[in-house]
């Protein structure tokens, strides 16, 4: 038999709980050293640099890191400098030396701070007379305010020791306090979305208020200091090894295979596969083929490895037969197995003596091997899709993971609750290539019943921003307004089809007015769409329009070569159909959206539980599903989402640029800003997988 | 491991959940028809029997989409699922009707247009002596008329009437939109006068509609609602009134009324009464179908629902037995033959999306004249012999609103036939609903017409990208939609309306219906040529669907 001690084992593979987060190494400070003049470096190896006040205000002693307090309304502060960090999950512990009389004793952990002091948020805990404690988030810099306040249950003391928590993530601030003597609040108890910095340093910080009058010097003293960058950290699953099957007792020979799956092809090579763009393919499930050795203590102990290896198979985590293999084939990272019920009859157990057996088990799993969880740093989205805006109304997601399409999770937080909104992909090329927004006031040419309009913020862009146009002459009549060539630059990158949307603002409610679209190579009109009989600026969807227009073969013959496309005539017509007295007043034209409609083109409500924002709306492009989930994870009921369309997937090696048109039901206001965190598990079909991947 | 191949999605939602279930399908299949639009659609969803989904009920949504576009291309409510347990698992096998279901889901009385004779019932009998009847017209007209009379001898004083009562639309539900008839009398004398009366119901408010002094030249009035009469009146009386004693010394003491012809007030196709602008004794079929999507169908989004004008002038459709929706549009597809109705998507360019309360688009319109896809024989085409549709002769049958009945023969110069000597005459039975001599003038006609030629019939394998000449895309089979026309290269056509020259080995058909199935990725169109497709696409679809009490006055 091969022998455990003999064979060693090629390969890695540990049954586990769960699919752990992919995150960086966090910050770690338990304060127990002893510096004095300073603080020192941290557990985890980050320099302390201190602000305020003179050296021998700070030291590290008895366990713990302390400011010492020498007048009222001056501050002390250390941060770790050369740390850079945009989204951040902190906690730290905070001992004020004394209960406050006069005015409070404040103590603040610290995040996004500026090298030069000059800005950044806190989350303070506000130690207050009569013991109180107040949570407030506020921001330095940039007028500086108290974003959000809360009075938190619980009293202090001197001596007492609390706990915040702080958490950034993009524009979501939120934070919560508690005697470290109870248990962590459930909820956030203090929240507030800015957008005015958006990454630096962290530390902590403390202050007496001004009217004060504690005796002199008063310490705050701060432990058990965890900083974990990246919204990763915030959702971190807990993955537990459930059996090691490359420990001892255990061993995986050689024998044992992870082979990629089946492929399936779907009988037309021009078809398109579920999750991916081309070709005609789906994977079956695949089988991993293990061939165990396990070589233990006594009769006893191997009778009981045989056993849980059998409860694994067949109850998996959580008794619904699905269990998760981690694999690794002596790489430096693992990829993971989601695996289907095995019988215990199917588990083939050849024993060799009382103590050995070769264990033979052939395994279902699902096609791909899984990464752990990669996340993306927090996007704020502006609802404005003028050129030289961050993020207008698109994000783009690089660097993706994997060797295959894999479902985008994307969840959103606040403004984004319970609003109507269009999801679509870019995901091939260099999608500055492709026509996105098309700015009326930059349109080639409108008739005299067309008029520029001077800048209005409620419009994109800059300068004369929109366009009127006047269908109150008459009660019948037909008013366009063309863009010329679509796309504008000969690209490959132009091709596709796409959902069109524009962003009007009509004079009246009564009238009946249609819109289209137009391609003026055959003078072809889309499907005419009434414009809602609603006031106020709204989104119209007109349709889908191919680029180019026509036969396009793609392809230079056989070469392989893709032919770039070059603009037909494009514009919008609007037509008055039905008008109580005369004409249909005035229609106001922002823009006009071609929304790629090749991919994944998702409408969708997102959910909303009215609980605030300290919480997460979720579009599942795993389950399909839109959910959402309360500020400690957990899945929260509410009414459900209606979703039309398909759910987006991104790629590796490409861009994958994800739009959001955030409000096409109700007010659309050009300001608005949303904030995304998009994350997935990457997908593989090798199950080796390099670092980078 | 289940899903689909294609980029297809499947949403299924109820009064308790709404969920995408595409993970958990096995296969999909859908089909839509024209005439009909979203027919029917089945999936197998994996899922245990012993729980029931919290999506899946009957009369729930269900929705397929593109999920490249969001674009819906099929919808329609679920029916009671089956359910079966194999070695392959266990399987839930839900189909769904398609939006045109709510075509059957109420029956009623159903007047718009009458030309009654027969059945007015008399009422008011103050005057028991006088006389009502029905029969040839005492004046002369050699029309059927109904014919009251005072007879000779039998005294009168001021109040004697004699008076029918017709009261169809009142038991529909309906109102009195237009009244027309033409009257005789057996003398000039001012002291008699035929009347019309509309009244609410049989004992309400009434409005004496028009009155006209005896005279034996007669007249022929056409009153009509908010002028003559107020809106609400549903019931007609035609009535002789005497307003002065005596004692009729001759016969001549009648007035006969021939062509009547009572119109229901109709709805908008958005739900609005129209109580102006009956001008005519006859509706078009555009003016039926507007009026059901107003007055039944509130499932369609009637108020943008896209209608063509129809031509031929209806002068009967009344259906005072019960009927559906479909029904009359199975009576409405002979008088039309070439326009079809469908009904669509609820959400076709809305960026809203909604639980409840979206309409589905409909359309009404005739067959298109410009071909709107291209594609080839490349991936199957069967075309059956067809020389059985040809027929140079048929009858049409119909019950006059007297109650006999009549047999409409219409001819035509058939080549093919007229060179063997062979005649083929096929036979139609319209009944009362429709029978006129107008309506069954023109269903014979419809038929001919579609009849001169062999059809164009065929199914085509469609599995790759077509060719949509109208978007200027390329979209999938999944996409192509009935009721459209389609130039399929690579087959030689019979010359026909749609192949007038027809030697070029491309021939040009109508989509009569599409089945598209994900886990070939393959759909299979159903060709046809000529209208006839549409009666029979409808009744297919009726077939398919439950079917109604629907009855007819034979």
């Amino acid at each position: 038999m091969p022998d455990c001690d003999v064979v060693t084992a090629p390969y890695e593979l540990d049954f586990v709980s769960a699919i752990p987060n992919n995150i960086d190494d966090g910050i770690v400070d338990t304060f127990t050293r002893t510096v004095a003049n300073g603080w020192g470096t941290a557990d985890t190896g980050q320099v302390w640099a201190t602000s305020g006040g003179v050296a021998g205000d700070f030291s590290v002693a008895g366990g713990q890191g302390v400011h010492s307090l020498p007048a009222v309304n001056s501050s002390r502060s250390t941060n770790l400098t050369a740390v850079d960090m945009p989204d951040v999950d902190i906690v730290v512990s905070v001992t004020p030396s004394v209960t406050a009389a006069g005015a409070s004793i404040r103590a603040a952990a610290v995040v996004r701070r500026a090298s030069d002091g000059s800005s950044h948020y806190r989350f303070e805990a506000q130690f207050n007379p009569g013991g109180t404690v107040t949570a407030v988030v506020s921001r330095l810099g940039g007028g500086s305010a108290d974003l959000d306040t809360a009075v938190v249950p619980g009293t202090h003391a001197g001596g007492v020791k609390w706990r915040i928590r702080g958490q950034a993530i993009g524009a979501l601030l939120r934070m919560k306090a508690w005697p470290a003597s109870g248990e962590e609040p459930i909820s956030w108890q203090a929240g507030a979305l800015d957008t005015a910095w958006t990454t630096g340093q962290v530390g902590v910080r403390s202050m007496l208020a001004a009217g004060n009058t504690n005796v002199l010097p008063v310490t705050v003293a701060y432990d058990d200091l965890s900083v974990e960058p990246g919204v990763g950290a915030i959702q971190d699953a807990d993955s537990q090894v459930l059996l090691s099957l490359h420990e001892d007792p255990w061993c995986v020979t050689h024998e044992s295979r992870f082979d990629p799956p089946t492929p399936r092809y779907a009988e037309v090579s021009s078809m398109l596969a579920d999750g991916s763009r081309y070709p005609s393919i789906v994977y079956s499930n695949r089988t991993l083929e293990l061939r165990l050795a396990c070589q233990a203590a006594n009769p006893d102990a191997l009778a009981a490895q045989l056993q849980e290896l059998a409860r694994q198979l067949h109850f998996g985590v959580h008794g619904d037969g699905r269990s998760i293999l981690r694999f690794s084939d002596k790489t430096s990272e693992p990829v993971y197995f989601r695996t289907f019920r095995v019988s215990p009859v199917d588990i083939d157990i050849i024993t060799q003596g009382q103590r050995s057996a070769l264990v033979n088990v052939d395994i279902p799993a699902e096609p791909y091997a899984y990464g752990a969880r990669e996340f993306y740093q927090a996007l704020t989205v502006t609802n404005n899709p003028a050129t030289g805006i961050a993020n207008p109304m698109y994000f783009d997601l690089t660097g993706v993971k994997g060797d295959a399409d894999t479902p985008l999770m994307l969840m959103s937080t606040g403004t984004a609750f319970g609003t109507t909104s269009v999801i679509a992909v870019r995901r091939r090329g260099n999608p500055d290539d492709m026509p996105f927004v098309l700015q009326a006031e930059l349109a080639d040419q409108f008739n005299g019943s067309t008029t520029l309009q001077p800048f209005d913020a409620n419009y994109s862009g800059s300068g004369s921003n929109h366009v009127s146009v006047d269908l109150a002459a008459t009660a019948s009549q037909t008013i366009r307004i063309t863009f010329g060539d679509l796309p504008d630059i000969r690209t490959v990158d132009g091709r596709g089809d796409y959902r069109v949307l524009i962003r009007v603002n009509r004079s009246n409610n009564t009238s009946t007015i249609l819109a289209n679209t137009i391609k003026s190579a055959a003078d072809t009109r889309g499907d005419q769409v009434e414009i809602p009989q609603s006031l106020g600026l709204q989104i119209v969807d007109l349709g889908v329009i191919a680029v180019p227009f026509g036969t396009d073969p793609i392809y230079d013959g056989l070469s392989g070569q893709q032919v770039p496309v070059f603009g037909q005539n494009f514009g919008i017509e609007l037509e008055c159909t039905s008008a109580p007295v005369s004409g249909c007043g005035t229609v106001d034209i922002d823009y006009v959206l071609l929304t790629p409609a090749d991919d994944a083109w998702l409408n969708v409500r997102w959910a909303n539980s009215g609980i605030g924002n300290a919480a997460e709306s979720i579009i599942d492009s795993v389950h399909e599903a839109v959910w959402f989930r309360d500020d400690q994870g957990a899945l929260l009921a509410v009414d459900p989402s209606p979703v039309v369309g398909g759910f987006p997937y991104i790629s590796p090696a490409e861009t994958n640029r994800i739009f959001t048109i955030m409000a096409v039901v109700g007010p659309d206001t050009i300001t608005d800003t949303y904030v995304f965190v998009a994350s997935y598990w990457p997908r593989y079909l090798n199950p080796v997988r390099p670092i980078s991947s | 491991m289940t899903g689909l191949y294609v980029p297809l999605a499947v949403r299924l939602q109820t009064d308790r959940s709404d969920r995408h279930v595409t993970r958990s399908v096995r296969d999909l299949e859908f089909r839509s028809v024209a005439d009909g639009g979203f027919a029917s659609c089945g999936i197998k969803l994996d899922h245990p029997l012993d729980r029931q989904p919290p999506e899946v009920q009957q009369f729930g949504r269900m929705y397929v989409y593109d999920r490249r576009n969001g674009r819906t291309v099929w919808e329609g409510r679920q029916e009671d699922p089956g359910r079966s347990v194999s070695t392959a698992g266990q399987v839930w096998d839900l189909n769904a009707v398609g939006p045109a279901a709510h075509l059957h889901d109420r029956t009623e009385p159903y007047v718009l247009v009458d030309i009654p004779l027969q059945g007015l019932l008399r009422v008011d009998n103050v005057t028991p002596g006088a006389r009502d009847s029905v029969g040839e017209d005492p004046g002369g007209s050699g029309e059927q008329a109904i014919i009251l009379q005072f007879p000779a001898g039998s005294p009168v004083n001021a109040t004697s009437r004699c008076t029918v009562r017709y009261s169809d639309i009142a038991a529909a539900g309906m109102k009195l939109a237009r009244v027309s008839y033409s009257w005789d009398a057996g003398r000039t004398d001012a002291s008699f006068q035929t009347e019309a009366v509309a009244r609410t119901g049989s004992a309400g408010a009434a409005d004496t509609a028009r009155s006209d002094n005896w005279n034996t030249a007669g007249g022929s009035p056409a009153p009509v609602v908010v002028t003559d009469w107020a809106n609400g009146r549903d019931t007609l009386e035609l009535a002789i009134d005497c307003d002065t004693a005596g004692t009729p010394a001759t016969d001549d003491h009648w007035s006969s009324i021939r062509r009547l012809v009572v119109q229901a007030m109709r709805y908008t196709a958005a739900g609005a009464e129209i109580t102006t602008g009956y001008t005519s004794d006859t509706i078009l079929a555009s003016d039926v179908v507007a009026d059901m999507l107003g007055r039944w169908l509130t499932q369609f989004d009637g108020a943008r629902a896209s209608i063509a004008t129809t031509t031929h002038p209806i002068d009967q459709l009344a259906y005072p037995d019960g009927v559906d929706a479909a029904a009359v549009l199975a009576d409405l597809a002979e008088i039309e033959a070439g326009y079809l109705f469908a009904a669509w998507e609820s959400n076709p360019y809305a960026t809203s999306v909604a639980l409840a309360g979206l309409k589905n688009r409909v359309e009404y319109k005739a067959w298109p004249t410009t071909v709107r896809y291209d594609y080839t024989v490349r991936d199957g085409f069967a075309g059956p012999g067809s020389a059985g549709e040809v027929y140079n002769r048929v009858g049409v049958r119909h019950r006059h609103p007297d109650g006999t009945v009549e047999i409409h023969e219409s001819t035509q110069t058939v080549d093919i036939l007229d060179a063997v000597g062979l005649v083929r005459k096929a036979f139609i039975d319209i009944g009362s609903d429709i029978g006129s001599d107008g309506n069954a003038l023109r269903v014979g006609q419809q038929f001919l017409a579609d009849h001169g030629t062999a059809p164009n019939a065929g199914r085509l394998t469609v599995a790759g990208p077509v060719q949509d000449n109208r978007t200027g895309r390329r979209v999938m089979p999944w996409e192509v939609l009935p009721g459209e026309l389609i130039r399929v290269r690579g087959v030689l056509p019979h010359v026909n309306a749609l192949n007038p020259t027809g030697r070029d080995g491309t021939t040009v058909f109508r989509i009569v219906a599409v089945t598209f199935r994900a886990s070939t990725a393959v759909a299979e169109l159903e060709l046809d040529s000529d209208p006839v497709s549409v009666t029979r696409a409808l009744a297919d679809l009726t077939r398919d669907l439950p079917t109604a009490g629907r009855t007819r006055r034979h």
